[in-house]
This record gives structure tokens, C-alpha cells and sequence, in this order.
């Protein structure tokens, strides 16, 4: 009984170094109501730390750690076994602090390609992209409840495509350690690649610019939110299919089955049950300028629909 | 003939020398692809091996003793049961596809064959890096071909790195093999490609039972296996 009881907390204590390290850009989905949790008329929002503007920039999340084989001193009898245990509690501590250490230096170095854009953001506050669409959606101190949303941008390190992670929950006042929210998502909004004019005008520092485009993935991740927590979306599971995005040269993909479709972005609801927005081809080539302004306006126009 | 403990010493040290360096011998390179090697000219077949367990599981690398093993079995059980109902043949047999079509590219006329025998039971082949290490040759006449296109797909589903009882990592998305296009005539190599894709998950893995981040991972190892095989054929 001792020894199964020993061998159990063995596999308790390697099991823990078996939980990746923790992310603050992921949600696991939970609607515990099982309904949307507003309607279109109670939708209210707040936005987490709304003062600064999260940027990152993207890299290949490989935490790994390289092997560190160690050999176990055992002894006989019970207090060999469990100094064995403690010993194997050590390496797995060892093993976890490594992936954690290793993510760590990977964001510090990626971020070291986009200092153009860290820069700009630094002054920047998540609350001023909010756009006129979605500035009614705010909560006020008579509101009951609200939906608190925490922005992530990223920015591939090349700085040509940008794309959004809003994390969304609505806190349950009466709930536990274990069930702290009704409902958790995270919505994903992926720009088209930049023209290199669009990039040239980032790495100069034009904020104007850089604030458009990130108001304009708010303001799609925004409509998204209130279509997914007032029930717009069609919830059945869908024909599975893999779409891929473009990432640096490389490709991204995602197992997802569609939901929605706009006029610039396929919305598809993804493996995890999160909701993404991935870019439509553009229909047809214009020049820079007008492009911009196409994108600005129609992007106006389609928000609403998403 | 007697020896003294100097003379033991240095035989045993030598011999120990020549075991190592045997073992380190150096890996068979990549040989990347010459299109007029399997050109109209030339009867091209394409054969394809597939997984032994056709539905995707977890493979456990690093579990060095057999209670570690155990334990690592233990922690990616309820992976495995996932992985065995959801993953299928079905991308394998969509990779087989597209090295065909991208062979059919250079040769229309390549030709899909069944190989009656299995690879490991062929003759050892003794020749130097870019041969093959069995012997394909017979299989020119059996075949009635030129060149033989081997696409080997081994293993799939997850790979999990540990270091004895510890796992080192996230399980990622997996798809391991090899392609191998060899010369019936002379066993050379004209392709040789190692096919070995690992995918770490997006955030958390660990979410039983559709464990979302892993499957992801895997389509896109899948993916990145297509996109690798049509860069280079």
C-alpha cells in the first residue's frame, strides 16, 4: 500500500513538469451556461489594462528542453524509494524551470526585431483604437456585468503581417478556484501581409499608420466578440477542413470549419472552439494609396457584418 | 604468447576506439534530385510503405529504462486513445499522392507497384554513402524498371521527448520517414530525403479529451511534410 501509494505521487510530481508553461496569449474555451452568454441588446464590454498596448512579436514556440539525464541515487528500503522520488521531483522542477526560462529568451529576442513598432506602441493605449462602432459597446458603472476583453498584438518579426489575440471572459462573482469564469474565449484576427510600402511606412515610425492598422484587427476582433457571445454563429461542429495562412515565408495552419464569411475575412471556428478570422484574397490589385483607403473604408463597412 | 597489463590496456583501449568510431559512422546525407534522372527515358515506379499501426499515437523517445517507459505511457495515455480514434491513414495516403503527382511531373508515365517483398528482408548492399544499404537491384527485373521512388512513412500522430521519468517537452505534432529514389542498375541514391517533422502545439496541450492543440499540431507537421516533399521533387 506504501509502495503504490509512493509510486502515485511519483507519477503526480512528473506529471506536473508535463504541463506547458503558462501563456497569458491562450484560452481554453468554457461556456459553462451553455447559451451565449448576452444578447445583442445586454452586450457590454470592458477592456483589461486598457492604459498600455500589448505588442509581441512572433516566433516558433518550441520550449523543449534539451536532455538532462540524471542519475537517481537510490537506497534500500522505503527511505531509498522515496529520496528516489524526491530526487526525480528535483529533475522534473529542473526540466519545467528550463522550458520556462527557454520561452522567456525566445519573446526577449524576437521582440528585438520589431523595436520600430515596440516604440510606437509604448505610447499607445489599447482604449484609443476602439472604434466608433464599438465604443457603445462599453460598459458603465450601471452596467451588471460585463465581458472583459485583453488585446494581444503581434507582429511577425519582418514586421509584414500583424495580427490580433483577444483574449474574452466573463467572471462568474459566485465561482470557484477551478470555475472562475461563465464563459472564456479567444478570438484570432489575421491582416493580410503588408505591401512594403505599408512595411517601409512602420519602420519609419509613421504611428498614424501603425494605430490604423491595429485599430482596424480591434475593430474586426471586436465585431467578432459580439457576434460569438450574443449567439451569431451558427454553433453545430461543421465540416472540418485545414486552412492555411501565411507566416513569414512559412504557412500556418489551422483545422477549422467556417462559420461566418464577410467581405474580406473567412471566420471559421477552430479545434479549440476558438473563433478566426483568416484574410480573404484580395479581388483585385489597386495602388497603395487607394488600396489603404479601400481597406479603411470597406473595412468600416464590414465590421458590422462580421 | 604473453601480455603485460601496459600492452592489455592499450588493445583494450584500441579496440574500444574502433567500436566507438563504428558506431558514429556518418549519416547518410540528403541527395537532393536531378529531374533528368527519372525522365521520360527512364521507367520510373513508385512504391509506397505506410505506417505498421495505421491510426496515429504517441511515440515516446527518452524513456530509457523500462519503468520510465511505463510512466511515460502513463502520462500519454488518454493522447493515445484520442489520436487512435481521430487520426486515420488518410493524410499518409494523401502525402503518398502528392510525391506520385509530383513524380508524374517529370515522368507521366510513373506507375504505382506493390513491393512482395519487405525492404528489410533484401541482401545488404555494402557500398559507400549515396547507395542505398540493401540491395533494390533485383527488384529492376521483377519491377521492369529503371528507378524505384520508395516513400516510407513510419511513424505518426505525436512525438514526446523525456529524459528517463521526465518529459523534456510538450508532446508535438509528428510524421517521420524517409523518401528514396535509387537507381536499379547501380543502387545509387537519386533522391534521398528524411522526412522527420515535429510541431510544438499552440499553448496548452494538455486538454483531454479532444487535446485541440496537439491534433492542430499534427495537421500542420502534415502540411509541412507536403510542402518540404514538393520542394524538392
Amino acid at each position: 500500500m506504501r509502495l503504490l501509494a509512493t509510486c502515485l505521487i511519483l507519477l503526480g510530481m512528473v506529471g506536473c513538469s508535463g504541463t506547458s508553461p503558462y501563456r497569458d496569449d491562450y484560452a481554453r474555451h468554457v461556456n459553462h451556461a451553455g447559451k451565449a452568454p448576452f444578447t445583442p441588446d445586454t452586450f457590454r464590454m470592458a477592456i483589461a489594462e486598457a492604459e498600455r498596448l500589448d505588442l509581441r512579436a512572433t516566433y516558433d514556440n518550441d520550449n523543449t528542453a534539451g536532455d538532462s539525464s540524471m542519475l537517481y541515487q537510490g537506497g534500500p528500503g522505503a527511505a531509498g524509494l522515496i529520496a528516489m522520488v524526491a530526487q526525480i521531483g528535483v529533475h522534473s522542477s529542473l526540466v519545467s524551470s528550463q522550458r520556462e526560462e527557454k520561452l522567456a529568451a525566445i519573446q526577449n529576442a524576437a521582440n528585438q526585431h520589431i523595436i520600430p513598432l515596440l516604440d510606437m506602441s509604448s505610447t499607445m493605449s489599447a482604449s484609443e483604437l476602439i472604434g466608433k462602432e464599438q465604443s457603445p459597446w462599453l460598459a458603465t458603472a450601471e452596467d451588471a456585468q460585463a465581458l472583459l476583453v485583453k488585446p494581444i498584438f503581434f507582429s511577425s518579426q519582418d514586421m509584414s503581417e500583424l495580427s490580433l489575440k483577444l483574449v474574452v471572459w466573463l467572471p462568474d462573482p459566485q465561482g470557484t478556484k477551478k470555475r472562475p469564469n461563465h464563459y472564456k474565449n479567444l478570438i484570432q484576427v489575421f491582416a493580410e501581409p503588408l505591401s512594403d510600402t505599408e512595411r517601409e511606412k512602420l519602420k519609419a515610425g509613421d504611428k498614424t499608420a501603425f494605430q490604423q492598422h491595429l485599430s482596424n484587427l480591434l475593430s474586426v476582433g471586436l465585431a467578432m466578440t459580439h457576434q460569438a457571445t450574443t449567439g451569431q454563429y451558427s454553433q453545430g461542429a461543421g465540416n472540418m477542413q485545414t486552412y492555411k495562412i501565411s507566416k513569414q515565408g512559412k504557412f500556418k495552419v489551422i483545422r477549422a470549419a467556417e462559420v461566418a464569411s464577410t467581405c474580406h475575412f473567412t471566420i471559421v471556428r477552430d479545434l479549440h472552439k476558438w473563433l478566426i478570422a483568416i484574410p480573404k484574397e484580395k479581388a483585385n490589385s489597386l495602388s497603395p494609396n487607394s488600396e489603404e483607403q479601400a481597406n479603411h473604408s470597406s473595412g468600416q463597412q464590414c465590421h458590422n457584418q462580421v | 604468447m604473453s601480455f603485460d597489463s601496459h600492452t592489455l590496456k592499450i588493445t583494450v583501449i584500441t579496440a574500444l576506439t574502433f567500436l566507438l568510431a563504428a558506431c558514429g559512422s556518418t549519416p547518410q546525407p540528403t541527395v537532393a534530385l536531378e529531374s533528368n534522372n527519372v525522365g521520360v527515358d527512364k521507367t520510373v515506379v513508385f512504391a509506397y510503405v505506410g505506417p505498421e499501426d495505421e491510426s496515429g499515437t504517441t511515440h515516446i523517445y527518452g524513456a530509457s529504462c523500462l519503468l520510465c517507459y511505463g510512466v511515460a505511457a502513463g502520462l500519454t495515455s488518454s493522447l493515445d486513445t484520442h489520436l487512435e480514434s481521430t487520426v486515420d491513414a488518410s493524410e499518409m495516403e494523401a502525402i503518398r499522392d502528392l510525391v506520385i503527382s509530383e513524380y508524374r511531373e517529370h515522368n507521366s508515365d510513373v506507375s504505382v507497384v506493390t513491393l512482395n517483398t519487405e525492404i528489410k528482408k533484401l541482401k545488404k548492399f555494402k557500398g559507400e554513402l549515396g547507395f542505398a544499404p540493401k540491395d533494390f537491384r533485383p527488384l529492376a527485373e521483377t519491377l521492369n524498371a529503371d528507378v524505384l521512388v520508395l516513400l516510407e512513412l513510419t511513424e505518426h500522430g505525436a512525438y514526446r521527448s523525456f529524459s528517463g521519468y521526465v518529459p523534456n517537452g510538450d508532446p508535438q505534432g509528428y510524421v517521420h520517414g524517409l523518401l528514396s529514389t535509387i537507381d536499379l542498375k547501380t543502387n545509387a541514391y537519386i533522391q534521398y530525403l528524411v522526412i522527420d517533422e515535429k510541431v510544438q502545439p499552440e499553448g496548452e496541450w494538455d486538454e483531454p479529451t479532444t487535446f485541440p492543440g496537439v491534433t492542430n499540431a499534427y495537421y500542420q507537421a502534415v502540411e509541412n511534410v507536403k510542402q518540404k516533399l514538393a520542394d524538392s521533387i
